[in-house]
């Protein structure tokens, strides 16, 4: 419950601290809800940059942050509470004053944000934290420092998301960490509500909302410490901006739209994609109201804006890396990156023509092509009935769908994986929205259809919101018991953490061969793989003592196997450690966890 | 009319997700 504590205490003060500034400025939204998910969003980009900066002076310590945190929710809170009162007054009297059909979607989308929390609040098992999402702020938190770890491919990385896990790690432990993630899925749901509400009713812009917050693949990753609803978030407000721009010119629209552009940038390389999106979007406008001359102007604001939010990961992995989009372009940027820039090959039907305009349908019915993530069948239902029931086109439906068309091809070319399309899963949900509703101004005896259409759209929310209960069991049973061991039974790097965290002391550091979780590890956790292609170490020793000697010269004390008794073959120094023999000189065996057919060795380096 | 297009597509829409996504993991569960 205290990681409960701490993500009230810090996303109310840093919310709140954004809202003080908002004031000053004299910023138009139209409600306090809108000025709340811009607020929550901007303030925790500030905390996670807060981070990011002492982190990089080696200044991470919990007490300063204590402090650091106190002072925030001391400045902010006022603000925060003086904004959001009238809304939780509000709440109650929307709740009554709703439709039965609005009322039990909005009980749907509170009982799968409740799973979702407790999924959040149990230990981390998921593949990509346990590597490196909250794997490196642990390293972080350790060292005292953010910094570019040696031989790693990713954590030069856009970090954005990562340094509120750092912070979560810091203060508390991996749940205030979950927490952050968790957030930006109803910052998201919220924000669709408030765009889709400057231009329709209030059962509409509830449509829009549950097609996002109800969507499997965002409320399942949601529980987990990744970044793509952070991604969602990030660029929907970017969109959400420049419709907001070219709809009544204001200057301080496009700034918004720059900065949430560059903080998407910020969260992973992925968020770029955003970029051809919103420019084809503006193009597309401004060539169409004849608005050509102000466009120069207003795009030096946006790159500033993206420049500044978000510039600052990529100046980095270029000192650092040489590279501003390590490992990616190594071809063009050099430095020892990545050949293949895209995992296309093991998504998608293909890379035809035919194989893009499948894609609703493949993305629905094979989510196992695209990463397996499942997006459910709402939008592939719903979103088209917009071709039928929305012409001719509104400018938030004609701007949702350029969005979504340029997004989806770059990201088709780049790497078709369902967890990078949440941005689009975002806008999309803009024209579903309107498009599940779109009968709601006809006539009573045209309107029964489109009655019945809703009702079917219901089902399959309920359809889709029962994968949550599915899922968040487990989590939901370690909530109620507190467990962790129990829980933690079948994470098998837990088990050899335990081992292996006895046997060490803290300067030790780790080379681990054939395994990528280091999360439950306690020491520096370095990767084979990655030193291979930064140092190209095995053509230049190829023998046990020169890669033992090779090793120590970079700092690595242990090597810990992850291997397989039916291993053929193993590659580089995995081959050299079975061979016994040869090796035992060099890495002398200190222990052998056993779990089923997997086995986890840890050498010392001698 | 536009609704009852709208309805066929939904139902078509529906009904292959329940033949090639929601039958196949039903037949893995029960198998």
């Amino acid at each position: 419950m205290n990681a409960v504590l701490g993500w009230m205490i810090l996303t109310t003060g840093s919310t709140g601290l954004i809202l003080r500034l908002f004031e000053r400025l004299q910023l138009p939204f139209r409600s306090a809800l809108e000025k709340i998910v811009f607020a929550a969003s901007l303030g925790l980009a500030f905390m996670s940059y807060l981070v990011f900066v002492v982190g990089l002076a080696g200044f991470l310590h919990r007490t300063l942050f204590l402090m650091l945190g106190v002072t925030i929710f001391i400045i902010g809170f006022a603000p925060f509470l003086n904004t959001a009162r009238p809304l939780f007054i509000s709440v109650a009297g929307f709740f009554r004053d709703s439709g039965r059909m609005e009322k039990l979607i909005l009980i749907l989308a509170t009982i799968v944000f409740l799973l979702a929390w407790t999924g959040a609040m149990s230990p981390p098992t998921g593949q990509d934290e346990l590597c490196y999402h909250l794997a490196h702020p642990k390293e972080f938190v350790r060292s005292g420092a953010v910094y570019a770890m040696p031989f790693t491919i990713n954590s030069t990385w856009p970090y954005l998301m990562e340094m509120l896990y750092t912070l979560g790690l810091l203060m508390h432990g991996p749940a205030l960490a979950k927490l952050f993630h968790l957030t930006m899925l109803p910052l998201t749901a919220l924000g669709i509500f408030c765009f889709l509400r400057r231009q329709t009713s209030r059962q509409t812009a509830l449509w829009g909302f549950a097609a996002f917050i109800l969507t499997p693949a965002a409320f399942l990753q949601a529980a987990y410490a990744y970044v793509d609803n952070a991604l969602a978030c990030y660029a929907f407000l970017s969109f959400f901006s420049l419709c907001l721009y070219l709809d009544d010119q204001k200057k301080c629209w496009i700034f918004f739209a720059g900065v949430f552009a560059g903080l998407a940038a910020s969260v992973k390389y992925v968020g770029l994609f955003v970029f051809p999106a919103l420019l084809v979007v503006w193009f597309w406008e401004v060539f169409r109201a004849g608005r050509v001359k102000q466009f120069a102007n207003a795009w030096a604001c946006f790159v500033l804006a993206a420049f500044m939010s978000g510039g600052a990961w990529y100046v980095r992995a270029w000192v650092t890396r040489g590279n501003p989009f390590f490992p990616f372009l190594s071809s063009f940027f050099g430095g020892r990156g990545w050949e293949d820039p895209t995992y296309v090959d093991a998504h998608g039907r293909g890379q035809d023509l035919l194989s893009f305009l499948l894609l609703p349908w493949d993305v629905t019915m094979h989510p196992g092509w695209f990463g397996g993530e499942s997006v459910g069948p709402f939008f592939l239902a719903f979103a088209p009935l917009v071709f039928l029931c929305c012409i001719p086109f509104k400018a938030p439906v004609r701007r949702s769908l350029l969005f979504c068309l340029v997004y989806t091809a770059v990201w088709f070319v780049m790497d078709p994986n369902v967890r990078f399309l949440f941005p689009v899963l975002a806008v999309l949900s803009v024209p579903t929205g309107l498009a599940v509703d779109a009968g709601s101004g006809l006539e009573p005896k045209k309107k029964k259809v489109f009655n019945l259409l809703k009702f079917f759209g219901l089902g399959v929310l309920i359809y889709q919101a029962s994968f949550a209960v599915y899922h968040f069991e487990r989590p939901l049973r370690y909530f109620l018991q507190n467990d962790p061991e129990g829980y933690l039974t079948l994470e098998e790097t837990y088990q050899a953490a335990k081992a292996v965290n006895a046997e060490l002391i803290p300067s030790d550091r780790i080379l681990a061969v054939g395994e990528v979780r280091g999360y439950y590890f306690n020491n520096f956790f370095g990767m084979e793989g990655d030193l291979a292609r930064f140092t190209n170490y095995p053509e230049n020793a190829q023998t046990a003592a020169a890669v033992a000697s090779f090793l120590k010269q970079n700092g690595y004390t242990h090597v810990l196997l992850r291997s397989r008794e039916a291993d053929p073959n193993p590659l580089r120094l995995a081959g050299i450690l079975k061979d016994r023999g040869r090796s035992e000189p060099y890495f002398k065996t200190r222990l052998i966890v056993g779990l089923g057919e997997k086995r986890y060795t840890l050498y010392k380096i001698l | 009319m536009k609704a009852i297009i709208a309805m066929i597509w939904v139902a078509g829409v529906l009904l292959s997700y329940g033949m090639l996504f929601v039958w196949p993991q039903l037949k893995e569960v029960f198998r």
